[in-house]
C-alpha cells in the first residue's frame, strides 16, 4: 500500500510490459495458490487447536507482545525477500520481464481473498504443531507487507546513477561492499518510508489471521486479534475496549520509537547537497544519538557488517577477466528451471481447471452479480471517503502548521486494522437503522478514508504559495477557487490515494460483507461475502471461482481505470519545476 | 510629479514579526512608512532579509502586519487589496490552464461581457507580445514567455497598483534585459491601464532604470534607509553619466547601511558570564566561510572600490557586501569609505597554505565573542558537549533581530572549517572538534595505489 506520492513520481518507468505477460503471471499465481490447496487437502488432517485466551487486561501486554513479534518476524522476512527479489529483478534483464509484472499484480490483488488457500497449505505442511500455526501467521502478515518494499528497493536500484557505480568499480568494491556502501544507502530513504507503510498493511492481515476460523476448525493463535475475537464471543465489552486501546498503543509506540527516528535518520541519505529549509526532528533519535552505548554498538556493527576489513589486503589492481563457469556454460540450468516452472504452473492450472469444472453455470452468474454489488460498494466507499476527505484534507494541507501535525496522525490512523472493530461499528450502524448491505460501505470507509486524507493533505500542502496568492488577488471566490486551484492541484495526489484506498476496500470486502463474530454470521450480498461463505463451508470450487473472478477484475480495473487516471494526472496536473 | 489626489496606498507604522516560539522569533519589519501616489513607479531595493517581498505582500493584503495600518484610497484595508495585481518571481502560472485561461483569470469576476473580455484579452496579449500563444499550456513556454503571461494576467485587471516581485530574477540575463525594456515601455503607455507600479528588486541598475522613487531598505530588522527620487527622463539610458551617478549614489547608501551602520568588530577580551553584554556581540552575516576565503584570495593588496569589485567578480552587490562584512568581522579586510582592502592578517592569510589558514581562522574566530562564548561553554561542560537548544537560547538573547536557526547554521559552518567545534545533527549537540580518523589505511594498499 503505497502512501507516498513523491515516491511514485520519482520512480523511473518500469520496463514495458505486455498484457499477455500479465495474464500469464496472473494465471500462474492463481494456479500456484490452488495447487497449494490441493496439496494441503491431501495432507490435511482434522486439527483442533484450542486457544486459551485470558481476558484479563493484565494479560494484554503479553498478547500485544506476541502480535508485535509476529509483525516483526514477518517484517524481517519481508526485508530479506526484498533484498533478494529486487536485486534479482534489477540485474537480471530476462527475469525482470516476469518478476516486475508479478510484483505489480501481487501488490494489487486483494490478498485477503487468498487467506484460506495459504492457511490450509501451511497448516497442512506442519500438522498438529503450534509452530505451523505461528509460521502461517507470519507468512500471511508477510504477504500483506512485502510488495511495496520490494518495489521501492527495485526502483532505487534502477534509479542508481551510473556515477555511483563507477565510483564503486574504480575503488574495486567487492559485491558486498557495493551492496552496503552504494545500493543500501541509496535506497534507504525509500526503504524506510515503505517499511513503515508495509508494517501498517501487515496489521490488517494480523487482525484477521490471528482470529482465523474455518468452518469448525479453529486456527486462532494468542494475540490481540484472538483476544478481540474471544472478547466478542463472550460479549465482554470492556475487554474489547482494552484490545483496541492496546492495538493503538502498540501502533503509536512503534511509530514514535521506531519509524519517526528512522525517517529522520534516513534523511542523511538524501541524494542532495543542500540542506532542506525544514528539518524533521525526533526526540527519540536525539536521545539515542546522545547515548554512548548506542554509538559503541553502532561502531561494532559498522566494522563487522557494513565495512568489514578488506579480505585481500595486498590484492594488486589486476583486471580479472570473468571466466565463464564450466558448469553454467555447459549445463542448461536456466532452461531446466524454466521448464520445471512451466510444468508446475501447468499442473496447478490443471488443478484449478478441475475445481472450476465443478462450478455450475448458475453459480457463475451469482458470482458475476456479487462482483458488481461489491464493485458498487467499493466505489461508494472510495467516493464517500473522497467527499469527506477532500475538504478536510485541503483545509489541513493549506495550514502548514496543522499539516505538520496531522500527516503523521493520519498515517497512524491508517495503520489501525479496521476489521478489529467492524462488528462494534456495525452495532452502531444498526442503532441508526442501517443494515449490512449498505453498512459494509461504512465499514470499508473506515479503512479507505485515511489513505485519501493523507494524500490530499500532502497534495494540498505541495501547492505553491504563489498560486494561492494569485487566486486571492484575482478575487476568485468559493467554487471558482476550488475549480481553478484546489481540485486540479490535489488531483495527482488524489489518484494515488484512490488506488491505495480501492485496494484496501477490496481487501476489506472479504471481512466487511461477512461478520463472523455474529452467530449465525451476518452477511451482505457481495463477492466478499461469497468468498467468506465458501471458506466457511469448505466449498473449494466456489472459492476458486470467486477468488479468480475478483483477482482478474481488480487487476483489469487497476490497469484500465486507476492507472489511466493516474497517468492523466501526472501528465496534465503536475506542477512545473 | 506632484499630485493632489489621495494616495493609492499608505503604509503607516508597519511592523512584522515571524515565528511564535521564542526559539524561532524574528522581527522582519520595523516601523515601515510608505506612500504610493498615483503615477508613481516605486522600487523597493535592498539586501536579502530586508523584507522587501514582505512589504509587498502586506501592501496587497495577502498577509496581515503584526502592527500598523494599510490604507487603500484612505480606507483601512480589510482582506485582499482590491487595487492590486501581482507579477511573481516564479510566474505562478496554473499548469493545467492554457495561456488564455491563465490570463483571463484576472477577469473572472469582472462585470465585463464576454465580448469585452475578448477585446480586452486581444489588446493585452498583443501588448506583451504573446499573440498566437493563447491555446498553449505554460509548460510549453520558455521562462521569458511564461513571465509575459504573468504580466498579461496582471495587466488585464487594470489594477491601481501593479506589483512586481523580482519579476526578472528567475530569467537568464538576456531575457531579463529584454523584458525589463518592455516593462519600461509599458509603464509609459497609458493604454496599459494601471496607475502605479511597485517593483521589488535587488538589482540597483534595474531600480534606477525603471523607478521614479527608489526606496532603499536596510536589513535586520527591515526598515526604510532612504527614499531616493529619480528625476531622470524616460526612456533612460544606462550608459548616461547621470544614470551612472545615481547608481553610484545608491551603491554608497547600501554600502553604508550594510557595512558601517552595524556594531563594529568586538574588542578581543576574555568573556566571563557576568560580563556578557548584548551590544558587544556582532551578528554573523549569512554567508559561508568559503565565500569569505574566496574573496580574500581574489583581493588585490591595494584598496579597491567595492562597486568596481562587484563588477570585476560579477557578483550581486548586496551579496558581495555581506561577504565583505563577514571578512571585516573576522578582521581579514577593512573598508575605508567605499573601498575594501586586506588587513595585515588578510595578506598573511592570502599567502599561506591550507593548514596554516585553518590555524589562523581558528584563532581569528576565537576573537569573536560569540565563538569564544560557545567555545568556553563546551570546554566547561562535563562531556565537552553542549546542546543545540542551549545555544539557540543564547543566540535569541544576544541577537533578537536575527533568526536563530539561520545564525546557528552559519555559526556551525564557520566553526567546522576553523576546527573550533563540530555539530552532531542527530544528537543535536555541539562537541569540541576532534580529528576523526577511521583507522589506518593498509600500507600495502597505499603502495599498490602509488
Amino acid at each position: 500500500m503505497d502512501l507516498n506520492p513523491a515516491q511514485r513520481q520519482q520512480a523511473p518507468e518500469p520496463p514495458r510490459r505486455s498484457f499477455g505477460a500479465d495474464l500469464f503471471v496472473l494465471a500462474a499465481i492463481i494456479a500456484g495458490l490452488f495447487s497449494l490447496i490441493a496439496m494441503g487437502k491431501e495432507m490435511h488432517q482434522p486439527f483442533q487447536n484450542k486457544v486459551e485466551i485470558n481476558l484479563s487486561p493484565w494479560m494484554l501486554p503479553y498478547y500485544t507482545m506476541l502480535s508485535f513479534l509476529r509483525g516483526a518476524g514477518a517484517y524481517v522476512l519481508s526485508f530479506l525477500f526484498t533484498l533478494w527479489y529486487a536485486r534479482w529483478a534489477a540485474y537480471d534483464r530476462r527475469a525482470e520481464r516476469f518478476l516486475i509484472p508479478l510484483l505489480d499484480i501481487l501488490q494489487s490483488i486483494p490478498l485477503a481473498a487468498f487467506l484460506t488457500p495459504i492457511e490450509i497449505f501451511l497448516v497442512g505442511l506442519f500438522p498438529h504443531s503450534e509452530m505451523g500455526l505461528e509460521l502461517t501467521c507470519v507468512i500471511v502478515i508477510f504477504t500483506g507487507q512485502v510488495w511495496n518494499m520490494t518495489f521501492s528497493f527495485y526502483y532505487s536500484l534502477k534509479a542508481l546513477p551510473d556515477d555511483f557505480n563507477f565510483v564503486g568499480k574504480l575503488a574495486r568494491f567487492t559485491g558486498w561492499q557495493k551492496f552496503t556502501q552504494i545500493e543500501l544507502p541509496f535506497a534507504t530513504k525509500g526503504l524506510v518510508y515503505n517499511s513503515m507503510v508495509s508494517m501498517a498493511g501487515g496489521w490488517f492481515f494480523l487482525s484477521i489471521i490471528e482470529a482465523f476460523q474455518l468452518g469448525d476448525q479453529d486456527y486462532r493463535v494468542p494475540g490481540i486479534g484472538s483476544y478481540m475475537s474471544v472478547a466478542k464471543e463472550q460479549n465482554n465489552g470492556w475487554a474489547q475496549v482494552y484490545a483496541v486501546v492496546a492495538m493503538i498503543v502498540m501502533i503509536v509506540a512503534i511509530d514514535q520509537l521506531i519509524w519517526r527516528p528512522l525517517i529522520v535518520w534516513s534523511n542523511k541519505f538524501k541524494i542532495e547537497d543542500t540542506e532542506a529549509e525544514y528539518q524533521d526532528r525526533s526526540a527519540v533519535l536525539r536521545f539515542f544519538s546522545r547515548s554512548r552505548v548506542v554509538a559503541w554498538f553502532g561502531g561494532i556493527f559498522n566494522r563487522l557488517v557494513m565495512r568489514p576489513a578488506p579480505v585481500k589486503l595486498d590484492a594488486a589492481p589486476v583486471v580479472v577477466a570473468r571466466k565463464p563457469s564450466m558448469i553454467s556454460s555447459v549445463f542448461p540450468w536456466r532452461k531446466i528451471f524454466f521448464i520445471l516452472t512451466l510444468l508446475l504452473i501447468g499442473w496447478g492450472a490443471w488443478n484449478v481447471f478441475h475445481l472450476l469444472w465443478e462450478v455450475a453455470f448458475s453459480e457463475w452468474l451469482t458470482i458475476g452479480r456479487d462482483l458488481l454489488l461489491t464493485l458498487v460498494r467499493v466505489l461508494c466507499a472510495v467516493g464517500l471517503s473522497t467527499l469527506i476527505a477532500v475538504p478536510i484534507g485541503v483545509w489541513i494541507g493549506s495550514n502548514p502548521k496543522l499539516a505538520q501535525y496531522m500527516m503523521p496522525l493520519t498515517q497512524i490512523a491508517a495503520s489501525f486494522p479496521s476489521p478489529l472493530v467492524f462488528s462494534n461499528l456495525f452495532f452502531l450502524i444498526v442503532l441508526v437503522g442501517g443494515n449490512l448491505q449498505w453498512g459494509s460501505v461504512i465499514l470499508m470507509m473506515l479503512g479507505t478514508i485515511w489513505y485519501i486524507l493523507f494524500n490530499v493533505i500532502s497534495g494540498a500542502s505541495a501547492i505553491p504559495q504563489d498560486l494561492r496568492a494569485c487566486t486571492q488577488l484575482t478575487h476568485l471566490k468559493g467554487w471558482q477557487r476550488w475549480r481553478t486551484l484546489w481540485l486540479p492541484g490535489i488531483f495527482p495526489a488524489l489518484t494515488t490515494g484512490w488506488i491505495t484506498a480501492a485496494g484496501g476496500a477490496w481487501n476489506a470486502s472479504i471481512v466487511s460483507e461477512y461478520l463472523q463474530d455474529h452467530n449465525p454470521p451476518l452477511q451482505a450480498t457481495g463477492l466478499g461475502a461469497f468468498i467468506s461463505n465458501a471458506q466457511a463451508n469448505g466449498d473449494f470450487p466456489g472459492l476458486a471461482a470467486a477468488v479468480l473472478a475478483m483477482a482478474l477484475f481488480v487487476v483489469f480495473f487497476n490497469r484500465f481505470v486507476w492507472k489511466r487516471l493516474s497517468a492523466i494526472a501526472q501528465e496534465r496536473y503536475q506542477f512545473l519545476t | 510629479m506632484p499630485t493632489t489626489t489621495p494616495p493609492i496606498v499608505e503604509l503607516t507604522g508597519i511592523s512584522m514579526t515571524f515565528g511564535e516560539s521564542s526559539g524561532d522569533k524574528m522581527k522582519v519589519l520595523d516601523d515601515i512608512n510608505l506612500t504610493v501616489q498615483e503615477h508613481d513607479v516605486m522600487a523597493l531595493l535592498g539586501p536579502s532579509g530586508c523584507g522587501k517581498s514582505t512589504i509587498m505582500r502586506i501592501l496587497s493584503g495577502l498577509i496581515q502586519p503584526s502592527s500598523g495600518v494599510v490604507k487603500y484610497r484612505g480606507v483601512p484595508l480589510d482582506g485582499v487589496n482590491p487595487g492590486v495585481a501581482m507579477v511573481f518571481q516564479n510566474f505562478a502560472l496554473f499548469p493545467w490552464l492554457t495561456v488564455r485561461e491563465n490570463i483571463l483569470l484576472g477577469l473572472e469576476n469582472s462585470a465585463c461581457t464576454a465580448e469585452e473580455k475578448a477585446q480586452h484579452f486581444q489588446k493585452i496579449i498583443e501588448m506583451v507580445g504573446l499573440d498566437g500563444y493563447g491555446d498553449v499550456l505554460p509548460k510549453e513556454l520558455s521562462g521569458g514567455m511564461k513571465q509575459r503571461v504573468g504580466i498579461a494576467r496582471a495587466l488585464i485587471m487594470e489594477p491601481q497598483i501593479l506589483c512586481m516581485d523580482e519579476p526578472f530574477s528567475a530569467l537568464d540575463v538576456l531575457t531579463g534585459e529584454t523584458l525589463r525594456n518592455e516593462i519600461g515601455r509599458i509603464a509609459m503607455d497609458p493604454a496599459a491601464g494601471f496607475k502605479s507600479l511597485i517593483l521589488v528588486t535587488h538589482n540597483i541598475a534595474e531600480a534606477v532604470y525603471l523607478a521614479r522613487n527608489i526606496v532603499v531598505l536596510a536589513a535586520h530588522p527591515g526598515r526604510v534607509q532612504k527614499i531616493v527620487p529619480n528625476p531622470l527622463p524616460y526612456p533612460r539610458d544606462a550608459s548616461a553619466p547621470a544614470f551612472q551617478q545615481l547608481v553610484a549614489q545608491i551603491h554608497a547608501i547600501l554600502t553604508n547601511s550594510i557595512l558601517h551602520d552595524e556594531p563594529s568588530v568586538a574588542e578581543p577580551e576574555i568573556v566571563t558570564p557576568e560580563r556578557i553584554e548584548e551590544a558587544a556581540y556582532a551578528p554573523l552575516p549569512n554567508v559561508s566561510l568559503g565565500e569569505v576565503i574566496g574573496l580574500v584570495q581574489l583581493l588585490h593588496p591595494e584598496s579597491e572600490s567595492i562597486f568596481a569589485l562587484a563588477t570585476r567578480l560579477k557578483k550581486d552587490f548586496s551579496t558581495l557586501l555581506s561577504i565583505i562584512k563577514a571578512a571585516e568581522l573576522i578582521d581579514l579586510v577593512e573598508t575605508p569609505g567605499q573601498t575594501v582592502r586586506l588587513t595585515k592578517a588578510g595578506v598573511a592569510f592570502q599567502k599561506t597554505d591550507l593548514k596554516q589558514r585553518k590555524k589562523m581562522m581558528h584563532d581569528l574566530l576565537l576573537e569573536l565573542k560569540i565563538f569564544r562564548h560557545i567555545f568556553d561553554k563546551i570546554e566547561q561542560a562535563d562531556q565537552k558537549e553542549i546542546t543545540e537548544e542551549g545555544v539557540l537560547l543564547d543566540l535569541v538573547q544576544f541577537f533578537p533581530n536575527e533568526r536563530p536557526k539561520n545564525l546557528f547554521n552559519t555559526l556551525v559552518g564557520w566553526a567546522r572549517y576553523a576546527e573550533l567545534f563540530s555539530f552532531d545533527r542527530h544528537a543535536a549537540v555541539l562537541r569540541k572538534f576532534e580529528k576523526t580518523y577511521l583507522g589506518k589505511p593498509p600500507a600495502s594498499r597505499l603502495t599498490s595505489a602509488a
